[in-house]
């Protein structure tokens, strides 16, 4: 079964939305979480403007300029408790990591 | 050298994968696809490279836009921020390439892909279904057809023709949807783990399918006896390219002209509706025009019979006419001759002898019992049933000695009379012969010399 939209968060759309925690140009994006993975993760281009269209269109986030084709964004509260709530969700899951290897086994950054 | 070149493929819609290796393929051979038309794909000459390619969908793109939407471009200029660039585009379908060795996929959320091809999925599902189920029931036709009126359909190069490209697109109809649905379902399960699953279309089938329509119509062009026919089926031919380029045509000139989605739709299909509606009349008018006036039949006259009236009865009478009726294919080729005296010339008193017989020759071995089964039933259905329930009319088997041949019958009506219609099986050849007059067994003998193999 996919899981139901935006429920939870695929670490593309985690990404997406924590890049846009300020305001960001869509195109920017694709440059930034890169970067701010280490290259661990990146988003297709494909992928990304159709997020930032359901993410709009599910007012997790909104449009703040339009300059010519290029426009920016910020994340709306509802964005910011989506995330938050993927946050919690990480989290425990560190923490039963944790739990089951001890501290020194999940020191290391992945 | 050629700069450019067309390729005509027949790529289902979900089929990403094949289109893609496809392209690769063809920048590897030194051709960039640079338009796609209703007419095919059209490539550029390049340095021969490895490019990768990208076939993806705009759902809100229009084949009726005069350009791309601002939108669309938008989408267009995330794609060449990480080096995709369009090749090509036609309505939704957008063709990106990119030169770089490794570069991050357009797509990198299975989900959303999956979402995408499945809407587009919902506009072909109406196509497939109605293609698909007329497929399926003129071939349940067909089949039943060879099996139970072998001669009527395997003797008509149209019917043989018209069968095989009913089978062709009702099988490549069914394959294409049991290879979107399987696609799809594996898709959905590795969507949820991250994963893409390549397509696999029916691109092969669909290709063996046009090339067998291609060689079916030519069969029919080359087969069918009726010269009048075959003015017609190029009349048809004709008006499918002219309706097809007329409705190409005002699409493209309404884009050219910038006329809006809205407005190139409405004019595009209104031209489509009425042309359609025109062209089928015209001809519709043509055929009976053809038929009325014997252009567009298989009946003529003939001077010179296997067997006439004067051969049996030793009559010489300048008022008879001979016509045949006669359709032929590789299988079964099958030649109906009706001798008689046109009514406005018989007078009161004459008692003039007709003579009607049918000659079917079954070129396949196998097929050979089927037909002799069709003739036997052949009029099962006439004037209702006996008593007992049995066909009024039904045959039974008479001594083929006088005919030289392996099996005869005779016909009975209502298991009481006896009528003249015999049905005569030589190897390779079944005669149905129905004189209006008793036969003798002289009669017979010299009926089954001119008439056996």
């Amino acid at each position: 079964m996919p899981r139901p939209k935006f429920q939870t968060l695929t670490e593309q759309m985690y990404y997406i939305l924590l890049c846009l925690s300020k305001e960001c140009c869509g195109m920017d994006i694709m440059e930034r979480i890169p970067a701010m993975t280490g290259g661990r993760v990146r988003v297709g281009s494909g992928t990304l403007y159709n997020l930032l269209e359901q993410f709009a269109e599910a007012g997790m986030i909104r449009e703040t300029r339009a300059e010519g084709r290029r426009r920016s964004y910020v994340l709306t509260d509802k964005g910011k408790e989506a995330l938050s709530g993927e946050y919690r969700r990480i989290c425990a899951q560190a923490w039963d990591y944790r739990a089951v290897f001890g501290e020194e086994d999940s020191r290391e950054r992945p | 050298m050629k700069d450019h070149k067309w390729d005509y493929v027949f790529f289902s819609f979900y089929d990403r994968t094949g289109m893609e290796r496809h392209l690769e393929k063809r920048a590897a051979q030194g051709w960039l696809l640079e338009r796609i038309t209703n007419l095919g794909w059209h490539y550029r000459r390049i340095e021969p490279r490895q490019i990768h390619f990208t076939v993806t969908y705009y759902l809100r793109a229009s084949q009726f836009d005069p350009e791309p939407t601002e939108e669309q471009q938008e989408f267009h200029d995330f794609c060449l921020q990480s080096g995709w660039k369009l090749a090509a585009a036609s309505g939704k379908m957008q063709v990106f390439y990119n030169e770089e060795p490794d570069p991050v996929p357009i797509d990198t959320e299975p989900a959303l892909e999956l979402e995408r091809i499945g809407e587009m999925a919902m506009r072909y599902l109406l196509a497939w279904i109605i293609l698909g189920g007329v497929g399926l029931v003129m071939n349940a036709a067909w089949l039943w057809s060879i099996l139970h009126r072998p001669i009527d359909l395997l003797s008509s190069a149209t019917n043989l023709a018209t069968g095989l490209i009913w089978l062709g697109l009702a099988l490549w109809c069914v394959a294409d949807f049991i290879s979107y649905f399987t696609w799809r379902h594996k898709a959905k399960k590795a969507a949820v783990l991250g994963e893409f699953v390549p397509t696999r279309g029916c691109h092969r089938l669909l290709q063996a399918t046009m090339v067998m329509t291609v060689l079916a119509l030519l069969y029919i062009l080359l087969a069918d006896r009726r010269p009048g026919f075959r003015v017609v089926l190029l009349a048809m031919l004709a008006m499918y390219v002219l309706l097809f380029l007329s409705v190409n045509g005002v699409k493209n000139f309404l884009k050219r002209r910038k006329a809006s989605r809205a407005l190139n739709r409405g004019v595009t299909l209104g031209v489509d509706v009425v042309l359609a509606f025109v062209l089928t009349g015209v001809i519709a008018v043509g055929v009976f025009w053809g038929i009325s006036s014997g252009l567009i039949s298989t009946v003529d006259q003939v001077v010179d019979p296997p067997l006439s009236v004067e051969d049996l009865a030793e009559v010489k009478d300048e008022r008879y006419i001979t016509e045949r009726q006669a359709e032929a294919t590789f299988l079964i080729s099958r030649r109906n001759f009706y001798q008689h005296i046109p009514y406005d010339q018989i007078g009161p008193g004459d008692g003039v002898a007709f003579l009607e017989y049918t000659i079917v020759d079954v070129h396949v071995p196998f097929l050979y019992d089927w037909c002799v089964e069709e003739l036997l039933h052949d009029r099962d259905g006439w004037s209702g049933e006996t008593d007992d329930g049995q066909p009024y009319y039904q045959y039974q088997a008479i001594d083929p000695a006088p005919w030289g041949a392996e099996q005869a019958y005779q016909l009975w009506a209502g298991g009481e009379r006896a009528s003249d219609t015999y049905l005569v099986c030589w190897p390779g050849r079944i005669v149905v012969l129905e004189p209006t007059f008793e036969l003798t067994a002289e009669q017979m003998t010299l009926a089954a010399e001119k008439l056996a193999p």
